[in-house]
């Protein structure tokens, strides 16, 4: 008969950047599920595997400096552990940055669940000459210190081992935890007696006074309103207010608890780390001297991002046209001929509606790849946060950090990975003013319908036309970016401290997962919004006459003709605007089609500069770079907000301010006589 | 103190950590030797 397994809940916590994530892959392979945090827009993820006779589920907090609730992410990690009672929480510490890693663990060991310590990065740590012995370590904290280097697998299966031992032997338990700074020691005495009884459960009672004397709000939101909820209120009342007092009276307590922690740490560290001697210069600062240098710095940064571009482009893009033309248009074709007795609107619904939709879906999926495994490569060496630091002083009049600009930079390829690499954002709100910003940078879908229509319309001045249109939106993103920093995102200034880990060698399975995970998220959201509302497209320009001149689309066109007027434009560019809704190369066939170029072998080039005076021309194109991003990108960032609301004022703000250049240019031209 | 261009964030070492920190962040820090 088979004995029944037991089941074991490990937590995995640590502060970011120490390899907390890579320790969790190599745990759970592909058995892991991703959500996010209940009621919380963090992401949660849970893996499992049996290990010993046991049926082990592994939590992966997000990853924390501190336990003080100033960040969701702090929050959900300290919620889980007090709440969630984990049977065992495995802290990974980066070995390179002991001293620093260690605070978090002073915090947990006031924590009721037992730990276990996993040591890890011992090669980076050895390559910066340090020598961290874990053993050592062990005997100084009393608890169970694995030596890891979770990259190559090292130390894993180890500290597994050693949570599964913690977790069924419980009064082997006997940690050394820090203690407060001597002179505060009775102060920390008085607040545990007068809120002895009044701590609800499952939180600790000395870790809630502990927390009161550095300042924690939300802890102490939480004793005033169980100390006066209680049933002698008169008594509690005067207790709460005793508390108060005491707090109030030592408000530098924050600094003792900490200076507590610290010379605990400094104890643990001088008897297990040997350092190299001062003066020693690292591969990372060799590295640095120039990486973070303003001007070398910037050169750098410019290169690799070049770099990343041409990489895209030279690969991305034939795969992208291979697609386009044996998988979409094939497919389109295939289906036209199977259904050739149908109902037109039914094979004009799966040939250009369904399959071009998941076309363009697909066709995306080539530069978002290599875009996430380039983003990876830089991450995961540690260049990402050189690359902020460098963009920081350019970002600051938008009311963002150096993190933002690469997010938007990355539009000049795709709005779409831009709007998906605003993750790597910490600040929710400059995460949120990136994204609604970011369809702003020209992307090359924009840029090729100007690279077609400039040189029509302007000759001989097409290069200085073309940076005009290019700086266009770049000057509205920032003056956008500064508005709704102000105005709609309360003006908050985010103080600007970034870690600049270590230079490692990225761990390409590590890259490879986090693309396959992000890619699968980008298909099961945006995906689905693109792919609706490319059919709704379709619906609008065939219904009802069966072609675009005499659609609803067009009928719509024509109704906003009296609105194009004002810029010069008839309805069939305003359609061309329309349809530039799904793809922005899609201005070029409209105009083509409904124009009526190739008939009598007049090309449209010909037939648009007969027609289209240059500032109505002007004015077009200005329409062009502002106008309201892509369906792909209008799904992506729906997918990234949370929120339709932001989605739609970001939308309705470029609708806005596209059309209302677009009209200023074109009457300016009128009223000087220019271009008409 | 491990770099300081005189304009834009300075890049400082504290214990094992090397920290980007904003020149308004960094004017707000007092440090006193232990």
């Amino acid at each position: 008969m088979n004995t029944p397994a037991s089941s074991l809940t490990i937590a995995l916590t640590g502060q970011p950047n120490v390899g907390k994530s890579t320790v969790f892959n190599v745990l759970t392979g592909l058995n892991q599920y991703v959500s996010n945090w209940p009621g919380k827009t963090c992401e949660q993820r849970i893996g499992s595997l049996s290990y010993a006779g046991h049926e082990i589920q592994i939590v992966d907090l997000p990853g924390t400096y501190c336990l003080t609730a100033n960040s969701i992410e702090e929050q959900i990690a300290r919620d889980y552990i007090i709440q969630g009672q984990p049977d065992v929480v495995a802290a990974v510490v980066d070995a390179a940055s002991l001293e620093r890693n260690l605070y978090l663990l002073a915090e947990l060991l006031s924590l009721p669940s037992p730990l276990v310590l996993g040591l890890n990065r011992l090669d980076l740590a050895e390559q910066q000459g340090m020598r961290v012995e874990a053993h050592v370590l062990e005997a100084a904290l009393g608890i169970p210190v694995i030596a890891m280097v979770a990259s190559k697998g090292q130390g894993v299966r180890e500290l597994l081992d050693a949570s599964v031992r913690v977790a069924n032997n419980p009064l082997e338990y006997q940690p050394k935890r820090p203690e407060i700074r001597a002179d505060h020691k009775a102060v920390l005495g008085d607040i545990q007696t007068l809120i002895a009884g009044y701590v609800p459960e499952p939180y600790p009672p000395d870790w809630v006074a502990s927390k009161l004397l550095e300042g924690d709000e939300e802890i102490a939101r939480m004793m005033q309103a169980a100390m006066n909820d209680s049933a002698n209120k008169t008594e509690t009342a005067a207790g709460w207010q005793a508390v108060h007092a005491l707090l109030m009276e030592h408000e530098d307590a924050f600094l003792a608890v900490a200076s507590g922690r610290y010379e605990w740490i400094g104890r643990m560290v001088r008897a297990a780390v040997a350092r190299p001697k001062p003066g020693r210069v690292t591969v990372t600062d060799r590295i640095d001297h120039f990486a973070t240098h303003p001007f070398w710095g910037l050169l750098i940064l410019l290169a690799a991002l070049g770099m990343l571009f041409w990489l895209t482009y030279a690969v991305g893009t034939p795969v992208q046209a291979w697609l386009e033309t044996h998988i979409v248009q094939a497919g389109a074709r295939w289906v036209s001929a199977s259904l050739a007795g149908a109902p037109v609107w039914l094979v004009g619904l799966l040939a250009q509606g369904i399959i071009a939709g998941v076309g363009t879906v697909l066709t995306l999926l080539p530069i978002l790849i290599i875009f996430f495994i380039g983003l990876g490569l830089l991450e995961d060496l540690g260049y990402m946060a050189r690359a902020a630091y460098v963009m920081d002083r350019y970002m600051h009049p938008m009311g963002l950090h150096g993190k933002s600009f690469l997010a938007l930079f990355l539009g000049f390829g795709c709005n779409v990975p831009a709007v998906m690499g605003t993750r790597i954002i910490e600040s929710p709100k400059a995460r949120l003013l990136t994204i609604l910003i970011a369809p702003l940078a020209p992307c090359t879908a924009r840029l090729s319908v100007l690279a077609l229509l400039v040189p029509i319309f302007f000759g001989p001045s097409a290069w200085w036309v073309t940076l005009v249109l290019i700086a266009l939106p770049l000057s509205v993103m920032m003056l956008l970016g500064k508005g709704l920093h102000e105005l709609a995102l309360g003006g908050e200034h985010h103080a600007f401290i970034m870690e600049l880990p270590l230079y490692q060698f990225p761990n390409l399975t590590e890259i490879g997962k986090g693309v396959w995970q992000r890619t699968i998220d980008f298909l099961q959201g945006a995906g689905t919004i693109i792919l609706v509302v490319s059919v709704l497209m379709w619906g609008l320009s065939h219904f009802p006459g069966g072609e675009i001149e005499d659609s609803y689309l067009a009928a719509l066109g024509r109704g906003l003709a009296p609105l194009g007027s004002l810029m010069g434009l008839d309805w069939q560019m305003m359609v061309a605007l329309l349809t530039s809704f799904v793809r922005k190369e899609n201005t070029i066939p409209t105009l083509a089609v409904l124009y009526g170029a190739g008939q009598g072998g007049a090309s449209l080039a010909s037939v648009l500069s007969g027609i289209i005076p240059p500032a109505a021309a002007f004015a077009f194109l200005a329409v062009q770079v502002l106008f309201v991003p892509c369906v792909a990108t209008v799904g992506t960032m729906v997918e990234e907000t949370k929120s339709w609301r932001w989605t739609l004022l970001s939308v309705g703000l470029l609708l806005v301010i596209s059309l209302s250049v677009g009209i200023l240019i074109y009457q300016a031209g009128r009223l000087t006589g220019w271009g008409m | 103190m491990v770099q300081n261009f005189a304009r834009g964030p300075l890049i400082v070492a504290l214990r094992d950590t090397r920290l980007a920190l904003g020149r308004g962040e960094a004017e707000k820090i007092l440090v006193e030797l232990a």
